[in-house]
């Protein structure tokens, strides 16, 4: 016996690009999946993702694909998840290639999964921008990001007296 | 005409939460990240914000006071890193040295924990001792969500108090998760008559270097301690007059015993391990200051064994063994097929 068809999903991205995708992969999306369910009869118009780009979603939808069936978080194991404390920056390794871009695609991946509600893409964002902070003095931070400092000395020395008994381990 | 062309900064694209998500992924408790809010403070003044709001990152406080004198507005700087953990459970970790202390109320101490006595999952104390007295003297703290203890003197402290006995019964009667436990104390006067102070049923890690317990006292807490992994007991002589209605199978995997002062008559080590079984035991290491004979090693080890082998013991360490009869050593080596490390020390 075949197995039945899977439903195919056009979205068009905010360059006028278009996709086709199987239904199961979208709904990796907690926002695609809430608007697809919204639609009682089937559309051929395709879904307006007015603040992603083309590359951008071709990228989102590479993870998708990849992680396809995977149980979605459930609201609740999300705030079970908030509430520990131990987090770790750890990645997958397909997910560790496939986060391995350069900083702006990077930043795109990340506002792309917080704007489409992909919590383990967002995740997987965070750490990375998590793992690039990691070791790094405010000054190695600010030169990776071109971030100016805009502290006074005086505010600067402030800060570091506040806490500097931190440093003594 | 010319203009100016800036990329935008990670926080003019990325959303604060967004930001301060990444920050919280950073394990606060890692030593190299033990500077981590300072660092992202000192970014720029956005950073900052995102910092402060990012709870996370406060939740780790380790205070080694050593270079520095302990001061009533260092505890208030230690108090305000605390409060931007807004209620997360957090872990404390202070080592002060008593020469260092001598002029701080104990008030502040107190004042220190008891605002988050109820949220401590760690805390590790290496204070002198009128401070743990002091701070259980003024509030009967409970830290219901305490999974590890840790109390040492200060190295530099040699004070005659007895801190342990003065902790109040109650005090850990609602720490149902605390699994490690590492006392370093002098308790002389029966800490351990009180054993109902800690909830020894839920202790996983077990290391207890008080040379003044009694060896039966030891190895009650031990039997007690019915989780337990891994134990360290340093402890005074053996337990020449240990009776106890014990023997049910123990989990412990490791166990390290060390022997202190007294010297061992004859036939008092087999009576030591008799009541025990460790049916779990992979790692055993005994050491003795002085010597003992393989003889006596031997017989309390053939009685370890002949209770229930320990089919799994792959690792036995025997220091200050002496240099008397090997027989009963054999005899157990013979039934411990599985041991792959054997390290024997006269």
């Amino acid at each position: 016996m075949a197995a039945p068809a899977t439903q195919q999903i056009k979205i068009r991205c905010n360059d006028e690009k278009e996709f086709t995708v199987d239904r199961d992969v979208l709904e990796r999306s907690v926002l695609i999946k809430n608007m697809l369910e919204d639609v009682t009869e089937q559309q051929d118009a395709p879904i307006p993702l007015p603040n992603v780009s083309g590359p951008v979603m071709a990228k989102v939808l590479e993870y998708c694909t990849h992680h396809r069936g995977e149980p979605l978080p459930s609201a609740d194991t999300e705030q079970s998840q908030d509430e520990t404390r131990k987090r770790t920056t750890d990645i997958s390794e397909w997910d560790q290639k496939f986060i391995t871009v350069d900083q702006e695609m990077l930043f795109e991946i990340i506002l792309a999964a917080n704007y489409l509600d992909i919590k383990s893409l967002l995740d997987v964002g965070c750490k990375t921008v998590a793992n690039m902070i990691k070791g790094k003095t405010p000054e190695e931070i600010r030169k990776l990001f071109n971030i100016v400092n805009d502290f006074t000395p005086e505010e600067e020395a402030q800060i570091k007296k506040e806490n500097e008994w931190a440093e003594d381990r | 005409m010319s203009s100016i062309y800036r990329p935008k900064v990670i926080h003019e694209i990325l959303p604060f939460e967004v930001i301060s998500l990444a920050f919280s992924f950073i394990d606060p408790n890692d030593p190299e990240s033990g500077t981590l809010p300072t660092r992202l403070s000192l970014v720029c003044r956005t950073w900052r914000d995102i910092a402060l709001d990012t709870a996370h990152i406060w939740t780790c406080v380790h205070v080694e006071v050593r270079k520095r004198v302990l001061t009533q507005e260092l505890l208030v700087s230690i108090r305000k890193w605390l409060i931007n953990s807004r209620g997360l459970p957090c872990r404390l970790h202070l080592e002060v040295s008593l020469r260092r202390s001598h002029e701080l109320p104990l008030s502040l101490f107190s004042d220190l924990i008891g605002p988050i006595a109820s949220r401590l999952e760690v805390l590790s104390l290496r204070v002198p001792a009128r401070f743990l007295n002091g701070f259980f003297e003024i509030k009967p703290f409970k830290f219901p969500l305490l999974e590890s203890f840790t109390f040492r003197f200060s190295a530099d402290d040699n004070s005659p108090l007895v801190p342990l006995t003065s902790l109040p019964p109650t005090a850990f009667s609602e720490s149902t998760s605390l699994h490690h436990l590492d006392l370093r104390t002098s308790s002389k006067l029966g800490f351990f008559s009180s054993k109902t102070i800690f909830p020894w049923h839920t202790i996983t890690h077990l290391k207890i270097n008080d040379p003044t317990i009694s060896a039966s006292d030891a190895l009650e807490v031990f039997c007690l301690s019915t989780s337990l992994v891994h134990c360290e007991l340093t402890m005074k002589g053996w337990p020449y007059s240990f009776t106890p209605g014990i023997g049910a199978p123990a989990p412990c995997i490791h166990l390290d015993l060390q022997v202190l002062w007294l010297d061992i008559p004859r036939g008092v080590i087999a009576p030591f391990f008799r009541p025990l079984s460790l049916p779990k035991l992979q790692d055993l290491r005994i050491e003795k200051k002085r010597d003992w004979g393989f003889n006596e090693l031997g017989r309390a080890l053939v009685a370890l064994c002949t209770r229930q082998p320990i089919e799994g013991l792959k690792r036995f360490e025997a220091h200050g063994v002496g240099n008397s009869g090997t027989e009963p050593l054999v005899e157990f080596l013979g039934l411990n097929p599985a041991i792959e490390t054997l390290i024997i020390e006269a």
